[in-house]
């Protein structure tokens, strides 16, 4: 359980490497940052009212969670379906 | 004194007959090619003067009896709105080719033969003027032998630039005679049935009969003339005779030959069908609307596709002029106002767009000394303004906004409209994209490729030679915006057809 | 006054600029932009200029229709800034093609027939073809001939469309068929799809043609095949004009038509599916065009005033932005020559300006709070919700939110970020700088200043009230926070599985490009051939059968279609079209 919790965050760190080398300070102060900013923002809907139009979209948090879905959702659909059947190598029209 | 103004429509062709001839004592040196330029600017000169006074006049046409003899006995020259126009093209072309021969004739034909070579080239143009402006079937008869022989003649030419111009020659010869007898046959049938040679006594004797529609002469004189007239306008199939002397010929009389020869021949077909036999015979009683349109597709689509295959850009040009002369017959065999206007205004549009590149592939054979898509390469930074001329032409030739080739696909893609006929639209657009590729070939070569071999070392055109280019062009691209005269000019004359007149 | 388009200053400018040359074509093309600017805002109000043309017709050269002024006052900007950015640059033919193709664009807006629409339209086509080809490689070219088949190929289905709707106005006695005015569909063009004539398909055939130029897929493949070819400069200019004319174009002609809803909301999410999976920078911006026209269609689709106002509004904002975005990476491809994520990484080190203005248009892009596209793009979400269009505001939404993801976090993130490609490039030459800058600001300004660019949208009653629409409510605000900065996390979660790939991804274009070589390959050529075989069989006896069948290869691919004629074959052919015609005439 703990290797493979190990290897979620190996991945996660992998794209930082270079900047965490270089100046992990200012990489770590980011993250901070951005997930405190990120909190605040969700816990904000506790004092400001949307108003709804649909129903669901004055729900508080569902700005927070409908952004953080659809693009997980693209993500996904892009890199396994859409990606799986019509990506390929880059000099595919060269040859 | 001679009145001139009396006798404007005789001396179109007189004049040039006479100076023709003359021109074999002109001897060597610049003197022919002088006396050339004079002969033809005076024609254009009398052609210009023949249109003002035919609009001046506010008359339906100017009627001149030869001799003072009565029409029906002797021979009329009869100038209406139509064939004021084509004279004009052809003698407005022939100056221009004329003006532009100099340099080009005397690199491609031996100088003993100046001479000779100019006076046949001026004979043609007569030609082509006298078959334009008579009034009498066989007098077009005996000037179609004459334009034909002399332009069998000028191909021939070509010969010390390349042998293989004699068999082009010997082939138009053959095919070129076949048609000519095939339309004499046809005249000579049709004088049997109606005792006359003039072309408006034979329609009213025509009109006069009452079984017409199923007078087997007739029908036979019809056939031989639509097969004989489509042979000599090189309406596809019947083209086989054309890539070849357009291609082989001498640089300027493929200019000459591309704007003239074959327009000529449309104008013919016109006076014939239209004018003859009327519009109620030729495309009512007869369905050869529907054979001439299917004739018109077949080669819009294959002289197109044949066009994109060729690697000698003249033949490039050739197949495409079989294209172009595609949309005209298409125009004109709609027998309603905007197809034939359109086909008239893009007889035109093509000789002055098709004349103008023929010429600007003439001084790519002066400069570098061949026509091969491989001379050609490079030649964008080697020779930028006839280049540039090439390219406009092209644009011309795709049918792009703003050159003269958009104001005649916009003329016949309206008459196909205006006839039901969803098909030919389509067809006239796709033999634009087809266009775009032979001439996106051109492009190709002249801007996107590196000079190579004797192209690396031309340099640009002479002024004697981009002078006469870009008159040409400058005319397809001014037409293209301002088309009042040349749309209104063709509206009228479609109309004057259409009304039946010969 | 000014009595003729403005455009034409721009287009006949540019013809100019070859013949001054040096330093005076380089001030030519920084003045005749802002001298269009001018005379577009001296054009008075009641403007009619009309032109004879072809004899019976009437060409109306300049008229104000609503949405002219927003148009044609983005396109003289967009012209300026993109030529300041071009400035240093030595192609010759790039620059004034642009100008024509810029020009042409403002003539349209200001276009009062539907003929003068279509010739500005085609020349708009020509330009756009000579900045594609001017990116002077070789897959620029080939690129640059599909581009201008598909343009022609669309240009050719609006004429027919054209032709068939005048045909259909003059058979219904209107006696100036050409004028705009009947070319306004609306949501009627499509009511009762019964076929009575031609005049009933031409709206359809229309549609058409401008959708292919709004890149709309399936037809919009061409977008990201030609735009990422063209040079850094020439990119810049092609982003603007092409697809934002047609956005002009069907907001005149197809304001409310339903269709363009569902047409919009499929563009917005294809852009970003695309983007996603796409490798090479100025392709992933390609895409995002597609993404943020998709918005502009669907607002035109609403058809509301307030969404139209959105539609116009965003179509300004974003012509800026993505210039700004487009000359960030058109930068960092002049100063590196690299152009794939896979090879760039890094670049905050050494080029600070061209990143923050990257990150100022990415931002933009993404409708930040203090951003031009964030008091544009929510009045067309703004509309839908108040249409009650669910599935358009849910998708719209999801739009906004996968916007950051795959352009305003995922262009800056590979090529100033990431990994180090130890590439260590300086910032561009002070004139890219300097349009860069000017943009950024713009992006800002007009976030923050919007009340001059409300002021000039086409329907100013639209509220109702005084106040056009007002974007800064704190709920707004607030949402649009959450909405991009939780999808901001999630591009952060899914970075490994985004990790860049030396791939492209197939698009209708592979129709075209490799289906249909293919087919005629292996299916028509050998079909062709063997008629060819068949017809040598049938006419030319004497070689006989087998002859014919057991030719060689190499012969048997000279398409006997083609061949030259002999002499004696042609004289058959002579004498059979001369039978045709007898047996016809005794026939009937």
């Amino acid at each position: 359980m703990s290797e493979h919790k190990q290897g979620v965050v190996d991945a996660l760190r992998e794209p930082w490497r270079s900047m965490l080398d270089e100046n992990p300070r200012a990489v770590r102060g980011f993250w901070v940052g951005s997930l405190v900013v990120l909190l605040l923002l969700a816990f904000a809907d506790v004092v400001v009212h949307h108003h709804e139009h649909f129903g669901i979209d004055g729900t508080p948090g569902f700005y927070s969670l409908y952004g953080l879905g659809a693009c997980v959702v693209m993500v996904l659909f892009s890199k396994f379906v859409v990606g799986l059947v019509l990506k390929r190598r880059d000099t595919y029209y060269d040859d | 004194m001679l009145d001139i103004q009396a006798n404007l429509p005789v001396l179109v062709v007189v004049l040039p007959l006479l100076g023709g001839i003359l021109t074999t004592f002109t001897g060597r040196g610049l003197l022919p090619w002088a006396w050339a330029v004079a002969v033809t600017g005076t024609t254009f000169a009398l052609t210009l003067r023949l249109m003002a006074t035919l609009l001046e006049s506010g008359a339906p046409y100017i009627s001149y009896e030869l001799g003072n003899w009565p029409a029906w006995w002797g021979i009329e020259y009869r100038v209406d709105l139509l064939n004021a126009f084509i004279l004009l093209v052809v003698a407005g072309v022939g100056f221009v080719t004329t003006l532009y021969a100099r340099l080009s004739v005397r690199k491609e034909i031996p100088e003993d033969r100046h001479n000779f070579f100019y006076a046949v080239w001026i004979l043609a143009i007569t030609g082509l003027l006298g078959i334009t402006v008579t009034g009498d079937a066989f007098n077009v008869y005996v000037l179609l032998e004459i334009s034909s022989l002399t332009v069998y003649a000028l191909i021939a030419m070509g010969k010390d630039a390349d042998r293989r111009a004699l068999t082009a020659a010997l082939r138009y010869l053959i095919l070129g005679s076949v048609g000519a007898s095939f339309i004499l046959l046809g005249i000579g049938y049709l004088m049997m049935v109606t005792g006359t040679l003039n072309m408006e006594d034979m329609h009213n004797q025509l009109l006069r009969m009452a079984d017409l529609n199923e007078h087997r002469t007739v029908l036979v004189a019809f056939a031989f003339l639509v097969v004989g007239l489509s042979l000599k306008m090189a309406l596809y199939p019947l083209h086989m005779w054309l890539p070849k002397a357009y291609t082989y010929a001498p640089s300027a009389v493929s200019a000459l030959l591309a704007a003239t020869a074959t327009k000529v021949g449309v104008y013919m077909a016109f006076r014939f069908l239209f004018g003859i036999f009327g519009v109620g015979f030729s495309f009512y009683a007869m369905p050869s609307h529907l054979i001439l349109l299917a004739m018109a597709s077949l080669g819009i689509v294959f002289s197109s596709l044949s066009a994109i295959r060729q690697t000698n850009a003249k033949s490039l040009l050739a197949y495409s002029s079989v294209g172009q002369i595609g949309y005209i017959v298409a125009g004109f065999s709609l027998a309603n106002p905007n197809g034939v206007a359109g086909s008239i205004v893009h007889i035109f549009n093509h000789a002055v767009t098709k004349g103008g590149m023929f010429m600007a592939l003439g001084a790519v054979a002066y400069r570098v000394g061949g026509t091969d898509l491989r001379d050609l390469r490079g030649l964008g930074k080697k020779m930028p303004l006839t280049m540039a001329a090439l390219a406009l032409g092209g644009l011309g030739l795709i049918g792009m906004p703003l050159t003269a080739g958009f104001v005649s696909k916009w003329y016949l893609v309206k008459g196909a409209f205006d006839a039901g006929m969803w098909g030919l639209a389509v067809v006239v657009l796709f033999g634009s994209l087809l266009a775009l590729v032979y001439v996106w070939r051109l492009i190709e070569a002249i801007y996107f490729q590196e000079p190579e071999g004797r192209s690396a070392e031309a340099t640009e055109a002479p002024l004697s030679m981009l002078i006469p280019i870009w008159i040409l062009i400058g005319m397809s691209l001014y037409f293209g915006v301002d088309a009042t005269f040349t749309g209104e000019t063709a509206m009228r004359a479609a109309n004057g057809l259409l009304g039946g007149a010969p | 006054m000014i009595e003729f388009p403005p455009g034409l200053i721009l287009v006949l400018g540019a013809l100019l600029m070859p013949v001054v040359g040096g330093m005076g074509s380089r001030v030519l093309s920084l003045l005749l932009p802002l001298a269009t600017l001018a005379a577009v805002w001296m054009v008075p109000d009641g403007a009619h200029v009309t032109m004879p043309f072809m004899g019976d017709m009437e060409l109306t050269l300049v008229q104000w229709n609503p949405p002219t002024r927003v148009f044609a006052t983005i396109f003289s900007l967009m012209a300026f800034g993109g030529a300041l950015f071009a400035f240093n640059q030595d192609r010759k033919i790039e620059l004034p093609a642009a100008f024509v193709y810029a020009g042409s664009a403002i003539c349209v807006t200001f276009a009062g027939d539907i003929l003068t629409l279509f010739l500005f339209w085609e020349l708009m086509a020509v330009g756009s073809t000579i900045v594609v080809f001017s990116g002077n490689t070789e897959a620029a070219g080939r690129s640059g001939l599909r581009y201008a088949a598909v343009h022609f190929l669309g240009g050719a289905i609006m004429m027919a469309g054209i032709i068939a709707h005048v045909f259909a106005l003059k058979a219904g006695g209107i006696e100036h068929p050409l004028l705009l005015k009947y070319f306004q569909f609306g949501p009627g063009g499509f009511d009762g799809l019964a076929f009575n004539g031609a005049g009933d398909i031409a709206p359809f055939l229309i549609l058409i043609g401008i959708l292919i130029n709004a890149a709309t897929p399936p037809f919009g493949s061409w977008l990201a095949d030609a735009y990422p070819e063209a040079s850094e400069s020439g990119t810049v200019f092609l982003s603007a004009f092409t697809t934002k004319t047609s956005v002009f174009v069907l907001m005149l002609l197809f304001a409310g038509t339903e269709v363009l809803i569902y047409a919009g909301l499929m563009m917005a999410v294809y852009g970003i599916v695309y983007a996603i999976l796409e490798n090479d920078m100025r392709r992933i911006l390609a895409y995002s065009i597609v993404n943020q026209v998709g918005f502009m269609v669907c607002g035109i689709g609403i058809g509301t005033e307030m969404a139209l106002n959105g539609a116009a509004a965003h179509a300004f904002a974003h012509i800026i932005y993505k210039a700004l975005l487009l000359m960030s990476a058109g930068s960092v491809l002049y100063m590196t020559g690299k152009r794939k994520c896979t090879d760039l990484g890094g670049l905050y080190h050494t080029m600070p300006v061209t990143m923050w203005c990257g990150i100022i248009g990415a931002l933009a892009i993404s409708s930040f709070p203090w951003t031009s596209g964030f008091i544009s793009k929510s009045m067309i979400s703004q509309s839908a919700a108040d249409n009650h269009l669910m599935l358009a505001w849910f998708v719209l939404t999801a739009a906004s939110a996968g916007v950051f993801l795959h352009a305003g976090i995922k262009f800056p993130w590979f090529v100033f970020f990431q990994k180090d490609s130890g590439l260590r490039p300086p910032d561009p030459p002070w004139n890219m700088k300097a349009a860069m800058i000017f943009f950024a600001f713009l992006c800002i300004a007009l976030g923050i200043w919007y009340e001059p660019l409300y002021a000039i949208l086409p329907y100013q009653n639209a509220a109702g009230g005084d106040k056009l629409y007002e974007p800064y409510t704190i709920s707004h605000v607030i949402s649009q926070l959450q909405l991009l900065l939780w999808s901001g996390l999630a591009f952060f979660l899914l970075l490994p599985v985004l990790k860049r790939t030396l791939t492209i991804t197939l698009d209708f274009d592979w129709f075209y490009r490799t289906f249909a070589p293919g087919l005629w390959r292996h299916v028509l050529r050998p079909i062709v051939v063997v008629m060819g075989w068949t017809r040598d069989v049938l006419v030319d006896e004497s070689k006989g059968f087998a002859r014919a069948m057991t030719r060689a290869d190499a012969e048997a691919s000279r398409l006997s279609l083609f061949r030259e004629w002999s002499l004696g074959s042609a004289m058959v052919l002579i004498t059979f079209m001369l039978f045709v015609y007898l047996v016809v005439g005794f026939w009937t």
